[in-house]
């Protein structure tokens, strides 16, 4: 999926706090509580594909998983024969 | 319940009893927020979004005070995950990239009446946030000593392989 300007912003905060989370530097809490108000403004596909993450937070933290266009890409390679 | 004891283990309400095992089957009566423990394993209390307590920033009234519908303490309504994945400690999964050592505690509407506190649903976001607000103005100090006085009536959701 494309991510809007707001999940874009919240993947590079999160990324940042984590970053500083794991270096123990307070900062990161401060972060994170800047993180409220932007979390509470995404979509709900937004939170799906946050929830969709696996594994530890160091291989996913600050990306979304992308989505499989593969069956688009049959969809509209049908139609073009089709025409 | 003693003083040293641990808090107990909620894995959801039924019919206004507690039922424990594991996270499910949780009711609309249950609010969940992630927080530090304290060294008895129940949430720490302050100022801090971390802890079980407000900041002066969260409410909305002129004058600094806290009552109903000026915002406060925000918690999770029905779910534990809908708290904010930075919230959510680390190894709940589900792209969860918050603080390892916080647990979720969960409370249920009844403890938090006998505080003189209600839950208000965002009206934003009524799925996934909400509001613990004082049923009457008070200031900043005394909010922050009744939402103090539940700590005893949160219960840990998780981690759940502590008990």
């Amino acid at each position: 999926m494309a991510a809007g300007p707001r999940l874009r912003a919240y993947l590079a905060l999160e990324r940042a706090m984590v970053d500083l989370d794991d270096a123990g530097d307070p900062v990161g809490d401060e972060l994170r509580d800047r993180m409220d108000p932007i979390w509470l403004t995404l979509s709900q596909e937004d939170l799906d594909a946050l929830d969709a993450r696996t594994g530890d937070p160091s291989s996913f933290v600050g990306t979304i998983p992308r989505r499989d266009l593969t069956v688009r890409r049959q969809v509209r390679d049908l139609f073009r024969s089709a025409a | 319940m003693p003083k040293t004891s641990r808090p107990a283990m909620i894995t959801g309400w039924g019919r206004g009893k507690l039922r424990f095992g594991l996270v499910k089957n949780v009711s609309t009566s249950a609010y969940f927020r992630s927080m530090t423990p304290d060294e008895n394993g129940w949430p720490s209390t302050g100022p801090n979004k971390r802890k079980l307590g407000a900041l002066p920033s969260e409410t909305n009234s002129l004058d600094g005070t806290f009552g109903s519908g000026t915002g406060g303490m925000s918690v999770s309504p029905k779910s534990p995950w809908h708290i904010p994945q930075h919230r959510r400690p680390r190894g709940m999964g589900r792209g969860s990239t918050g603080p390892d050592k916080d647990w979720v505690f969960g409370i249920d509407n009844g403890e938090l009446h006998a505080a003189f506190l209600a839950v208000r649903l965002d009206p934003q976001n009524a799925q996934r946030h909400a509001f613990v607000e004082p049923v009457t103005t008070i200031t900043l100090l005394e909010y922050n000593n009744s939402l103090a006085s539940t700590q005893r009536h949160w219960r840990r959701a998780w981690p759940q392989d502590l008990a």
